[in-house]
């Protein structure tokens, strides 16, 4: 009797469902306007635009707030919220020019009283932390009218222009005067002056954005601007290639051929423009200390090998000046350099073997070399596990330096914890190799000064946590940031890169380069040239006009998979409806 | 009966506080601080640094820490996460929690019914194709690392035969117009990764139930129901199946316990909501709040399903005297 119950309940279920599935409609969610969908890598950690630090925010936030210009991937300044700036000639005092008519998306003005309050802000909260970089030097600012900010430094500091351009985002005053905390506020509900309009967030799913109306650039093109989180990196590239979604970053490499050649998809190589993926040694352990033993180093290990097999030439070939050819205006104009360039593998062994011989390396029964005062060649490489390819540069590089006497222990370890290891808050770093990469703001300073200048109290990523400190490019490294003549500038520039190729501090193995892909069948307007997350993308791109009368943004439910359900729901019930039988005595 | 009850509770909350001890041990024994991991790679002045020490409260001696931190928890105060601040672990919990319950539930029940239902009818014809064809089945998918199996039917079903979406929870969409397509929308979404989760795992339960199954068909009173003339259905099921099914009870709690952070690479893979990614990426951060309420869920539930599992269990055996 139960179970016919049970059975006679389930048909009913299918007939139920049956009949509303063949009345149900597609979900139909677009207007004229049309929304991209764009992908994340993983949830943004907050919307704070101060204190956030997730990659991914960063990309969200920048369509919400703006700064005062945006620097392009050929290097020059893009007016955004200031339409011109001028710098006083003695890189002490920096005038920035408002743009008109700008209003926040809330409705109240711009003025120049919401930037000197940004920056007010962020210098009196040190906790803001995305700001600090910008403030430590700041005297204060000034808002002499609306429409202008003049700011005072107290020493020279020519990458101020680039720091207080681009790193930190105007906030309105009007709503940040009153948090009482503005590095715990959770700012939920942003207002900011830029294309598009917080609609809503799903946590670990996605984020929801609109167009603003009175944009000062013009209302976007598109509705709404959807970022959908993908954290699998095969289901990103699938999903663009399925046509899920409009566009992807953050692909590996090793996905790039599914992608090449697939009908109505771009595939889009971004070169970090300031970015440094190096293999790094302790100089306190001998025998980094010695200049040739790094020369040495430098020659051995393969970079055309990294950049060919590893990188599957999808990368920058690492340069011993450290900076990148994308740093157009300051890339030494023999990036990249190393002195191994042009010289074939067995060249660059036997010049690496000769140095270490001509030191008194002689290599010991195993093959090892030994120095003069019985150190054995032998040492452990922390190699950070995310991303893969820093274990495999890892690999290779141990299996260069074997072919010079030299044995490497590649040890995979954590990226924090290798982060942790190699530049402790407290106490001497205790390492002797490791592979590390970081990606900085679009000016030289950016990276080398705040990586190899070596006097404290400015904390030095590098030259703390190495120990090395060259008073002849600390010299240097103060005098560019004081020259405010931008040929002096790029000569101090060269010169700097040169010693940094002979001194060796760290090795770069590669510098990275991103990987997106977009669609093409269904919006145009894209900006290649500056990337899916640009601005100039999001202001450009609209639905192609073919395509407009035939709306699909939503996955549509086929029908068959709701008969699917209601057979698997019937299953289900009729085991339930067998195992609670079971509770009955069985007849005798 | 009470006096067992009384037992079994006393029992449970030992446990219970052993764990929230170990809640806060564990996480600070990992090397590596949330500090660092919040730096990245922003050089930071110190006085930054030190702002961030005191915001998480890590400045405070640990056994300070430690008594907060018990006081809060029975208080119902998580805190507040380090690498979501200034959101309250609660809130992030909450969010995140009924996506998990509901993939796992539902995976969990669809695996003990089909591994309950293989399970007997292996049993029943032991030795058979039929039986050698479930086991085999069963064992390969379990054996399959989970997230490639995951990988395969995501991209076999979604993508070759373009049948389902490629991750999420929900479809990219403005907002919906009404409930229902939601939960199609859902339900849709949740299709594949549910299909993982029961393929990959009812294997286990298949062989619990057939092993037990098996001992329980050599007893005399499956024979004398046989030998009375009873239909193969009544003495499989009503008699034998019944019988066996008590391990499964034990079986399913175990599995219940599972729920909350137990499908960590599926919804990596599927890029679900859940409540085990979050671990997963609390862990890297070293958000040591988050953790602490995550565990604590875990445990609870844990705790409460074993809990469960031996009253039930007690109940329904009347050969177990307490």
């Amino acid at each position: 009797m139960k179970k016919n119950t049970v059975r006679v309940l389930g048909i009913l279920l299918i007939v139920a469902m049956t009949a509303n599935f063949i009345a149900s409609t597609p979900v139909k969610s677009q207007t004229s306007g049309g929304t991209l969908i764009l992908s994340l890598y993983f949830d943004i950690d907050s919307l704070n635009p101060f204190t956030m630090a997730a990659d991914p925010a960063f990309r969200v936030t920048e369509k919400i707030y703006e700064t005062l210009f945006i620097v392009l991937n050929n290097g020059s300044y893009y007016p955004q919220l200031a339409e011109s700036w001028s710098v006083s000639s003695d890189a002490k005092s920096y005038t920035f020019n408002l743009r008109h008519g700008v209003t926040w998306q809330d409705g109240q003005p711009f003025t120049s009283q919401d930037v000197k309050y940004t920056f007010d802000l962020a210098k009196q909260n040190s906790a803001l932390s995305n700001a600090q970089l910008a403030v430590t030097s700041l005297d204060s600012v000034e808002a002499p009218d609306d429409y202008t900010v003049v700011f005072h430094l107290s020493t020279a500091l020519v990458p101020f222009l680039m720091y207080a351009g681009y790193d930190v985002k105007i906030v309105p005053k009007h709503i940040w005067e009153k948090v009482s905390d503005p590095a715990k506020y959770p700012n939920d509900n942003p207002i900011g002056t830029g294309p598009f309009m917080f609609v809503s967030r799903t946590p670990g799913q996605q984020l929801v954005l609109k167009a603003y109306d009175n944009y000062w650039g013009g209302r976007p093109h598109v509705d709404g601007l959807i970022f959908k989180i993908y954290t699998n990196a095969d289901a990103r590239v699938l999903a663009v290639l399925k046509g899920e979604i409009d566009g992807a970053g953050s692909i590996p490499s090793t996905s790039i051929g599914s992608l090449i050649g697939q009908p109505n998809v771009t595939v889009i190589k971004t070169p970090g423009t300031n970015v440094n993926n190096w293999l790094g040694y302790n100089l306190r352990v001998y025998p980094f200390n010695v200049r040739q033993v790094r020369q040495a180093i430098d020659y051995a290990v393969d970079k055309d090998f990294i950049y060919n097999q590893i990188e599957m030439g999808i990368a920058m070939h690492g340069s011993d000046g450290d900076l990148t050819p994308a740093m157009k205006e300051w890339a030494h104009p023999d990036a990249p350099l190393w002195k191994g360039k042009g010289m074939s593998a067995d060249q660059r062994v036997a010049a690496a073997n000769a140095l270490l011989d001509g030191l008194g390396f002689k290599a010991g029964a195993d093959g090892i070399r030994v120095t003069p005062n019985g150190t054995r060649l032998e040492f452990d490489l922390l190699a950070p596990a995310s991303p893969s390819d820093y274990v495999r540069c890892g690999e290779a590089v141990a299996n260069d330096l074997g072919k010079i006497g030299m044995k490497i222990n590649v040890k995979p370890l954590e990226t924090d914890t290798v982060i942790n290891i190699v530049y402790p808050s407290s106490g001497v770093p205790d390492y002797e190799m490791y592979i590390m990469g970081c990606g900085y703001d679009p000016d030289p300073d950016a990276s080398l000064y705040l990586e190899f200048f070596s006097n404290p109290p400015v904390p030095s990523w590098t030259a703390d946590s190495e120990g090395y400190g060259n008073s002849t490019i600390n010299a240097l490294l103060i005098q560019q940031r004081q020259e405010p003549d931008t040929a002096k500038r790029q000569a101090l520039m060269y010169k700097i890169q040169e010693l940094l190729a002979d001194d060796l501090p760290y090795i770069p193995l590669f510098h990275r380069v991103g990987i997106a892909a977009h669609r093409t069948d269904k919006f145009t307007g894209w900006n290649d040239q500056e990337g899916l997350y640009s601005w100039f993308t999001a202001v450009n791109v609209r639905l192609i006009e073919t395509t407009a009368a035939q709306p699909q943004v939503v996955e549509e439910t086929p029908t068959w998979v709701w008969l699917l359900a209601a057979v698997a729901i019937l299953v289900v019930l009729g085991s339930v409806g067998y195992v609670l039988s079971l509770r009955r005595k069985p007849k005798q | 009966m009470r006096e067992f009850v009384l037992k079994r509770s006393v029992f449970m909350l030992i446990t219970f506080l052993v764990v929230l001890c170990l809640n806060f041990i564990l996480p600070r024994v990992m090397p590596g601080d949330p500090i660092t991991h919040l730096m990245g790679d922003v050089r930071l002045p110190p006085a930054v640094r030190q702002s961030l020490i005191a915001r998480f409260g890590m400045n405070k001696p640990v056994w300070e820490q430690f008594l907060a931190y018990l006081a809060n928890t029975f208080r119902g105060d998580f805190g507040v996460s380090f690498s979501q601040y200034p959101k309250s672990v609660a809130t992030i919990l909450l969010e995140r929690l009924p996506w998990t319950l509901f993939l796992l539930t539902t995976s969990v029940t669809l695996s003990t019914l089909l591994g309950i239902y293989l399970g007997v009818i292996g049993a029943w014809r032991h030795g058979s194709r039929i039986d050698v064809g479930i086991q085999a089945t069963g064992l390969a998918l379990w054996s399959m690392p989970i997230f490639w199996l995951g990988m395969l039917l995501l991209y076999g079903l979604g993508y070759v035969l373009g049948l389902f979406p490629m991750g999420g929870a929900t479809s990219a969409v403005m907002s919906y117009p009404n409930t229902l397509e939601f939960v199609k929308d859902v339900l849709w979404h949740s299709t594949v990764p549910i299909l993982t989760l029961t393929l990959g795992s009812y294997a286990s339960n298949t062989l619990i139930m057939r092993g037990a199954m098996l001992e329980v068909l050599s007893e005399d009173y499956v024979l004398t129901a046989e030998a009375k003339g009873l239909g193969q259905n009544n003495v499989m099921w009503r008699h034998a199946g019944r019988n066996a099914m008590l391990p499964m009870v034990t079986v399913i709690a175990l599995n219940l316990a599972g729920v909350v952070g137990g499908a960590v690479f599926t919804e990596t893979v599927f890029s679900y909501p859940g409540v085990g990614l979050l671990i997963f990426n609390a862990i890297q951060a070293h958000d040591y709040p988050l953790l602490q309420g995550a565990f604590f869920v875990v445990a609870v539930t844990t705790i409460a399903a074993n809990f469960f599992a031996d009253l039930l269990y007690a109940r329904l055996d009347p050969r177990i005297k307490y």
